[in-house]
This record gives C-alpha cells, structure tokens and sequence, in this order.
C-alpha cells in the first residue's frame, strides 16, 4: 500500500494537469495583412461589401467624412476595439498575469493592437453594472471551451468596424474565438450589435508567431455575413493559408467564403460544409 | 449593504486592473434595485431611480445632484445612507423635471442646511438648502391663488439668476452653470472641481435624444451650445479616455469621447433638417425623411425633438 501512494499521487497529478491545460497563447505575435491590406485599412467610402449591415449603419457610414478625425476632440483617439484586433499593422504581445498564490492564470493582456492595451479576465467576475462607463478596448472576460479561449467583450465605445465609418455603437458586443495551432493563432471575430445589424458581422484575424526570421505571412481577414444557423466548433477552425496572393478583391472573397464553409458547421445536419 | 457596481475611470491595463475598477461579484446585479457606482473622487452614482442622481460626500456632509422620481424617494434616501450617515446639506436641481426633482421634498427635510455667521454650532435651519437656477424656481412655483407645478416643500430654497453659481462643499469647489436656454430655461451644468466630475441633467443623455420643451424656453440650439459647454469643461486623459468624467441626465457614465459623439450627432441632425428647410420642406415632409435614422436605433423615438429643431430653425432662432 505503501509503494502505491506516490504512484496515485503523480496520477492524479497528470490528470489534473490534463483537465487543465490549457493552450499556451501568450507570447509575441507576428501580424499577417498584406493580402488584404487594401482593404483592411484604405477601403474605400460606400464598399460595405459582404456585410450584414442595415440601413441606418450604412446611412451613417455614407454620411461619414474623414475630416472628422480633424477635429479637436477626435485627434487622440485609439483604434476601439472592434476594429483594432483587425487593423493593425505591428505584431502584439499576449502575456499571462497569474495568481501568485495558486499559479493560476488570472487575465490576459494583449499589448500592441491597434488600439488600447486589452485585459482579458479569466479569474470568473462579472462584467461590470450597465450604468458603468464603456472604454476603447472594453471590458473582456475569456473561458476556455475546448481549445478555443472564448473572450467576450463589452462597455465598448461607439466606434467602427471599417476604416470607412461603417460604424458600431455602445451596445456592441464582441465574441472572439482564440484558437492556436502550433504557430498559427486565429482570432475569430463576431460583433453583435442590434443598432446597426439584424444579424452578425464576422471577422477572421490570425497570426503567426514570430519565427526566427520574424518573417510576416499571408493570411487573409475580412468581414462577411455568417448565417446565424452556422456554428463555430473550435476543433475545426485550422486557418487553411491560402498558398498563392490575392489580386483582386473578387477572388478574395471567394476564397475565404471558401475557407470560411470549410470552417463551419450546419448543427442541424451534423456534418461539415465542403467547398 | 453598500453594493458598488464598478467604477469609473481607465486605468493602464499594463496591470491586471480593470479597466473600470470592478470589483469581481459572480454574478452580473440587474435588479431594479438603485445601483451605487463611483464615479470619481468623492462623487457617486445613483442609478436606477429615475434620472440620474449624483452623491458627493465629505466632511461636511451631503451634496445631491437632482432627486429622483417622487415614489422612489424613500429608497433613494436609504440608498444614500448608506453611502453617509452625515446630514444631507445640499440638493442641485439640474432642472424642473419631474424625474429630476421628484424626490426633494422627502431628501431635503431629511437634511440639514450648512449655517454659520452668527448662528452658534452653524445651525441655520432644518432641511437641506436647495439650489437651483431661477428657472427651475418659475417652473415649480405660481402667482398666489394658481396651482404650482410641485409642492412648496420641494422648491429651491436658493435659485440663482444668470449663467452661473459657486458652492463649497466637502473640500472642493462646486460650480454651478447656466448655458443659457437648453432644454428648458433652467438647465445647469454641476462641475465638481476636486473629483473632476461634471453632472450634466437633461442637456447630455445616454438613452435619449435630448428633450427641448421650446414651449418652457427650450431651444434646439441650446442644447448644442450646452453639450460644447460640457466638452469645455471636460479634459480627457490619454487616448481621449477618462480624465473628466460625465454623469448623463439618463444611463450610464461618460466621458469626454461620449459627449463628443452626441454632440456631433445632434450637430449632423440639425444641418441635415437646416438643409431639409432650405429646401422648402415642410415638417411631416422632414419627418418622412427621416433626417436621423442612422441614430434611431440608438437613441429611439426622434419625433419630439425633429418637431422641436424644425419649430425653432424654421423661424430662424
């Protein structure tokens, strides 16, 4: 009996382990956007394609004037948060703050988007009274769901989804599905905002991390409608990189709709969409 | 118990602070119940008791910036206590509204005015000492013989003629502002100088497009005056994020980037209905054009005030 009490110990110690390891996504990762650059960050006035806008976002994006960011009150704002996971042309850094009595990790930071500095809370608390004030990069809270760290944000500023005042207000919420595979990391990316859309919006980031070349790779990341019937499965979101550049926009779009079908799942029918 | 709900202000995330300094309950309070936030300083939140209400405590005592709904006075004196035993010594109206004012004359006889001069222990009366711009005063009250607005009991017992006031309550100077016609003829703006906090009654809100009563003075172009008078006195922090914090008539906590995009919004609607106008529209015709359905399904219903801006544009006001 005696021999068996470190043997249950050390097993009981890997499985414990096994229940809760997670995903290590911390570290410092390069930024993928040459493919779609254009579009990503000088999309021109009135090119709303692909998104599930309705009319007062588009009457406001149309009624959008650059010269806006002029003006005295505007010229220090950041990148909010909807649109600076997707913007940003540098690599960030994902770091992990831990409890120092338990060891367990307490929040994320991410440092070096588009915008603000973001936390990410993984320690269970709630999100903050509706009456509280909202912020560029908004309050985050995550929880792992299989793979994929799940982070949910809100209390956003009113801001932009595209650099063309396609706008978001105060009401948003933002879903984002982490998921890493190996050196890849893709950020899902879903805005929930009932003042401007009767649906979602959808956005794919990814990143790899930065290899001893610090080499940038090509990933595509735009903005389409994803049909409310379709699910995520973590387990299936593995960015396909598209193997050769995109000229045209057109193709663009057509080869991540196809990633994105060969992404998804129909729950209804249990099977995966082929492209 | 005391419940706080977060706090204002934005603190570098280069810490695991919040962003908003919440404490970490399980589970997200939405009860009906009156909500505490602090905002800044020794200025508080109360929410959830029809408009805003704001609580600056100290030494001195109690500082209320507007009063409720009337049926919710007792639970917002309660809730007030349990921020400060100390005796309620000033309520500001912000406006005559019923929402705003409701609650003053079960707060103020709960209170206990400031005194001093000759008066031995500072003693100067009962009941708190209610501040208000002298429009506020014209609303609530009428001639001898005509049935006023509200009761006696709860109108300003100190209403101030101009654009402007100064208190000093709880170590800090507390400036009261008159913009000058806005959504009535007696809005003031409450600048709490130390706690660098703003309360800025109906002229700025978070649900609603703003309420013009032109018939009681109110003035389209008023209240745009007054939201770039609230972005003078603001000063943000990096980012233009936090800094000077804002306590809207209605909903949540501000800051300057909030008060910037109404301001712009209500800016982008009045020269859209300016140019409706020009171009000979009459006002159902504005109306079916619907100069603000880009905020509608923000801010709600736009009828009362596109009726209000085209009144008043449309005679060239």
């Amino acid at each position: 009996m005696k021999t068996n009490g470190p043997l249950l110990l050390v097993a009981l110690s890997l499985m414990t382990c096994s229940a809760f390891a997670q995903v290590d996504l911390s570290g410092e990762w390069s930024n993928l956007t040459h493919e779609d650059v254009n579009h990503r960050q000088s999309v021109e006035i009135g090119d709303y394609t692909g998104l599930p806008i309705n009319e007062a976002a588009r009457f406001k994006a149309e009624s959008w004037d650059e010269a806006v960011l002029a003006t005295h009150e505007r010229q220090c704002i950041p990148h909010v948060v909807t649109y600076a996971m997707r913007g940003q042309p540098g690599n960030i850094r994902i770091s992990k703050i831990d409890d120092p009595d338990t060891g367990q990790i307490i929040a994320y930071t991410i440092h070096g988007t588009y915008g603000r500095p973001r936390t990410i809370w993984m320690d269970g608390r709630a999100h903050p009274s509706e009456y509280a004030p909202h912020t560029w990069s908004g309050f985050s809270t995550g929880k792992w769901e299989g793979n994929a760290l799940v982070v949910t944000t809100t209390h956003i500023k009113m801001g932009w989804i595209m650099r063309n005042g396609v706008p978001t207000s105060d009401q948003a919420t933002m879903t984002e599905h982490f998921i890493r595979h190996d050196r890849h990391l893709l950020d899902v990316i879903v805005i929930n905002d009932p003042s401007i859309s009767p649906s979602h919006s959808f956005g794919l980031r990814t990143g790899d991390s930065i290899s001893p070349e610090n080499r940038m790779h090509t990933v595509p990341a735009v903005l389409l409608k994803l049909p409310t019937r379709y699910r995520i499965r973590s387990e299936d979101m593995f960015p396909t990189i598209c193997p050769a550049p995109i000229h045209t926009y057109g193709t663009f779009l057509r080869n991540v709709e196809c990633r994105l079908k060969r992404l998804l799942v129909d729950p209804r029918l249990h099977i995966r969409n082929t492209c | 118990m005391l419940k706080l709900q977060g706090k204002a202000g934005t603190p570098s995330t280069s810490r695991p602070a919040s962003p908003l300094n919440a404490p970490a309950p399980k589970e997200r309070d939405r009860t009906d119940e009156i909500q505490i936030l602090p905002v800044q300083g020794n200025v508080y939140l109360l929410a959830g008791a029809g408009a805003n209400i704001a609580v600056q405590i100290g030494d001195d005592g109690i500082l209320l910036v507007d009063t409720g709904s009337a049926p919710l006075s007792d639970k917002v004196l309660a809730t007030v206590r349990q921020l400060s035993n100390k005796p309620i010594r000033y309520i500001v109206n912000t406006s005559a509204r019923q929402d705003h004012i409701g609650g003053n004359e079960v707060l103020a006889k709960a209170g206990t005015k400031m005194g001093g001069g000759i008066l031995v222990g500072g003693y100067a009366g009962d009941g708190a000492m209610v501040v208000a711009h002298l429009g506020v005063l014209k609303a609530m009250s009428a001639p001898t013989g005509k049935p006023a607005s509200a009761p006696s009991a709860a109108w300003p017992t100190d209403a101030y003629p101009g654009d402007s006031k100064e208190l000093y309550a709880n170590a800090e100077g507390v400036e009261l502002v008159h913009p000058g016609a806005a959504n009535t003829d007696g809005d003031s703006l409450v600048y709490f100088r130390r706690s660098d906090v703003v309360v800025t009654g109906d002229i700025f809100s978070m649900t609603s497009y703003p309420v013009i009563d032109i018939d009681k003075g109110g003035s389209f172009t008023g209240v745009l005056a007054g939201l770039n008078r609230i972005i003078d006195l603001t000063i943000p922090k990096d980012w233009q994020e936090g800094g000077t914090m804002v306590i809207p008539g209605h909903g949540r906590i501000a800051d300057e980037a909030d008060v910037v995009e109404y301001r712009d919004m209500i800016t982008i609607i009045r020269d859209r209905i300016q140019d409706m106008i020009r171009k000979g529209m009459s006002l159902e015709q504005v109306k079916a054009a619907r100069p603000t359905r880009d905020y509608d399904g923000r801010y709600g219903d736009p009828t009362l005030m596109t009726e209000a801006a085209y009144r008043e544009i449309s005679r060239g006001r």
